[in-house]
């Protein structure tokens, strides 16, 4: 029997080489030598020539914003989205499925035009404010406030998900106890219900803070193309088949990436999270 | 049940029928919305040949496609530089003209003319090689940049037409709360910043490099977009970018069709075409691993036909390259047909035959070079 499981299991492991480990060490290879289009095999050679692109100040200024940006959508995410999916948890609504329905509506459409939309109604003339007669939003298209916004509002509902399953799972005898030994409900939330849930709120963070730290397009559009991640610069590097530079970003961005999966596995050492 | 299997037997039969129809193919690879399919019906019809389109969205892509062989594309159109780097790697065959005999019928707009002789002087210079690049192209459409602008701020209009370049540049001078965008393209950006500092936007040195770094942060962008500056210039969020004249013809036509009338639209915004600026021209050219040179000979010999180059353009919307067809279209605006007069409105007023310019085509920098103008973009924008 096991046998046959394992056979099974082949397809998944020829598809995890070939499209992710090869790739990867092509990546490793690429971003340390000088192999490009017009090098031939002969003229090859192992360098850290490409390495002085990393001391650039627009590669240190990208960096800094989608790490600055990744940690403040994380952190905004949270504590807006905890409330929310606590709020779904204790609502006497019969069915939750509609509620958490709401909570993804946005996702049914597609996001480059979700954003392009939020640019629009972003800028300083639109359509919003031609009906209500004022500004919603102020003006802030091209401002870090419009990317923040942006960011939240795209990836919140990710955080309200896995929240919310953490805290449906919790037992409710746990909580009648914490009552019945004596807790104010302000005190059983944080003594017990929070640090229960915590597993869902280390895998929404994951989810929020991976996708806003290598994205590119959110922050392109709404910032008009004024402020800079990583992802922009790596995008830039590919479109002008500058693959070594491309490839040596993408590396450093993996690093980033491991060095935070690490720091998920020492908070999470049952493995309760996704990971 | 029956009927169902004999419907998909008979389908499938006339699809393995049809594949093996034995026309003569001719594979194109196109840009997207590139082509009227009233032309590519006429052609068929006219030569019997079937026309396969492939369609690609940058000329890099062109370039990977020929290269790797994978499709033996028989014609290509793709834009100058390409077609200098292409021609530089011996990736063209030079074009028969004794099957071209429409190209006796036809002049090319001088603009055209400007190009090539660009293009030749930029080898010549480079690698000291004479080559005359309509050995091996045939112009297919060209079009100018210009500056798209905010006819709501009272007395930029003027400006532009006074000091050109100055205006969109100088921000401190000119309109300080103007708000200026620039293509999200480093080598657009310098090439204009080299012909607003008066030189050859094809020149490169890391002196002219630092430069056009301080001018282009003099000019304080506000937005780095595509296809948004025109759209931002439109809804009054922006008041001037440098963009491709197609682009504001785009959005023109649009708010015609719309019912606007064209001073209406232009009192809303409108395009400034420096006297010195930039220019494309995307050509048909014949790569090596043609397989039908005959048939390629044929198609562009059918579009050197200028009533057939007039009809191509009804879709696409770019200035087309015969002084013959540019003359049909223009006599359009005795034409009842709005669309039609206004089409030949554009063409009269923004490709300007009687003005003096110099036209710039962008050729390929070396791969060093466009890495430095991109970092130095990159860095401006960062700040």
């Amino acid at each position: 029997m096991n046998k046959e499981f394992k056979v099974l299991a082949v397809p998944y492991k020829v598809w995890l080489s070939i499209l992710v480990f090869i790739p990867i060490l092509a990546m490793l290879f690429i971003s340390f030598s000088n192999l490009s289009s017009s090098v031939s095999v002969g003229e090859l050679t192992l360098s850290l020539a490409h390495f002085k692109l990393l001391w650039e100040s627009s590669t240190i200024i990208a960096f800094r914003n989608s790490l600055i940006f990744a940690v403040a959508t994380t952190l905004i995410s949270f504590v807006l989205g905890y409330f929310i999916a606590y709020e779904i948890k204790l609502s006497k609504f019969k069915n939750k499925f509609i509620l958490l329905t709401f909570v993804i509506l946005p996702m049914w459409s597609n996001l480059i035009l979700r954003t392009e939309s939020l640019a629009n109604i972003m800028s300083e003339n639109n359509i919003l404010k031609n009906i209500l007669g004022f500004n919603l939003f102020g003006n802030i298209s091209g401002t870090w406030m419009a990317v923040l916004f942006g960011l939240v509002f795209t990836y919140m509902p990710f955080m309200i998900l896995s929240v919310y399953t953490a805290l449906e799972k919790i037992d409710f005898a746990l909580e009648e106890a914490a009552l019945d030994l004596g807790l104010r409900p302000i005190k059983k939330f944080w003594k017990v219900v929070f640090p229960l849930s915590f597993k869902g709120v280390v895998t929404g963070a994951i989810m929020v803070f991976l996708p806003t730290l290598a994205g590119f397009a959110i922050p392109k559009i709404l910032s008009r193309g004024r402020i800079v991640f990583i992802g922009n610069i790596i995008e830039q590097k590919f479109i002008y088949t500058n693959y070594n530079h491309g490839a040596l970003l993408a590396v450093v961005i993996l690093f980033f990436i491991l060095g935070s999966i690490l720091l998920i596995t020492k908070f999470d050492k049952e493995g309760e999270t996704l990971l | 049940m029956k009927r169902i299997i004999l419907a998909t037997l008979l389908l499938s039969l006339t699809i393995v029928l049809s594949a093996c129809n034995s026309r003569p193919k001719l594979r194109l690879l196109n840009w997207g919305e590139y082509i009227n399919d009233e032309v590519v019906e006429k052609f068929e019809a006219e030569t019997g040949i079937d026309l396969i389109i492939s369609v690609a969205d940058s000329n890099e892509l062109f370039y990977q496609k020929i290269n790797s062989k994978t499709t033996a594309f028989d014609l290509v159109i793709p834009s100058d530089y390409m077609i200098e780097k292409m021609v530089k790697e011996n990736m063209l065959i030079e074009l028969d003209y004794s099957k071209l005999p429409n190209r006796g019928t036809v002049t090319y707009m001088d603009g055209v003319n400007q190009i090539f002789d660009s293009m030749t002087q930029t080898t010549l210079a480079r690698s000291q090689k004479a080559v005359d690049y309509t050995d091996y192209a045939v112009p297919y459409f060209w079009g100018t940049f210009g500056i798209i602008y905010n006819n709501r701020v009272e007395g930029l209009e003027e400006a532009l037409n006074e000091h050109g370049w100055d205006v969109y540049f100088e921000a401190d001078t000119y309109f300080p709360t103007a708000r200026r965008g620039m293509y999200d393209v480093p080598q657009f950006a310098y090439a204009a910043a080299m012909m607003y500092m008066g030189n050859n936007p094809n020149d490169y040195s890391a002196t002219l490099l630092q430069e056009v770094e301080t001018v282009i942060e003099n000019a304080d962008f506000v937005e780095w977009g595509d296809d948004t500056l025109k759209r931002n210039v439109e809804s009054d969020n922006l008041d001037m970018a440098f963009v491709y004249t197609g682009d504001y013809l785009d959005r023109l036509y649009i708010q015609l069709d719309e019912g606007k009338t064209l001073a209406e639209v232009q009192a809303d915004f409108d395009l400034y075409v420096p006297d010195t600026t930039m220019v494309f021209i995307d050509c048909m050219v014949i790569p090596n691993t043609a397989t039908n040179i005959d048939g390629a000979h044929q198609f562009i010999n059918f579009l050197l036909n200028p009533v057939n180059a007039a009809l191509n353009a009804e879709v696409v919307g770019y200035a087309v390259a015969y002084q013959e067809a540019f003359d049909q279209i223009i006599s359009y605006l005795d034409s009842a047909d709005v669309t039609k007069h206004n089409w030949a409105t554009a063409n009269s007023i923004y490709y300007n035959m009687e003005a003096e310019s110099t036209f710039y085509p962008l050729t390929t920098l070396h791969p060093d070079d466009i890495d430095a103008i991109n970092t130095m973009v990159q860095n401006v924008i960062t700040g």
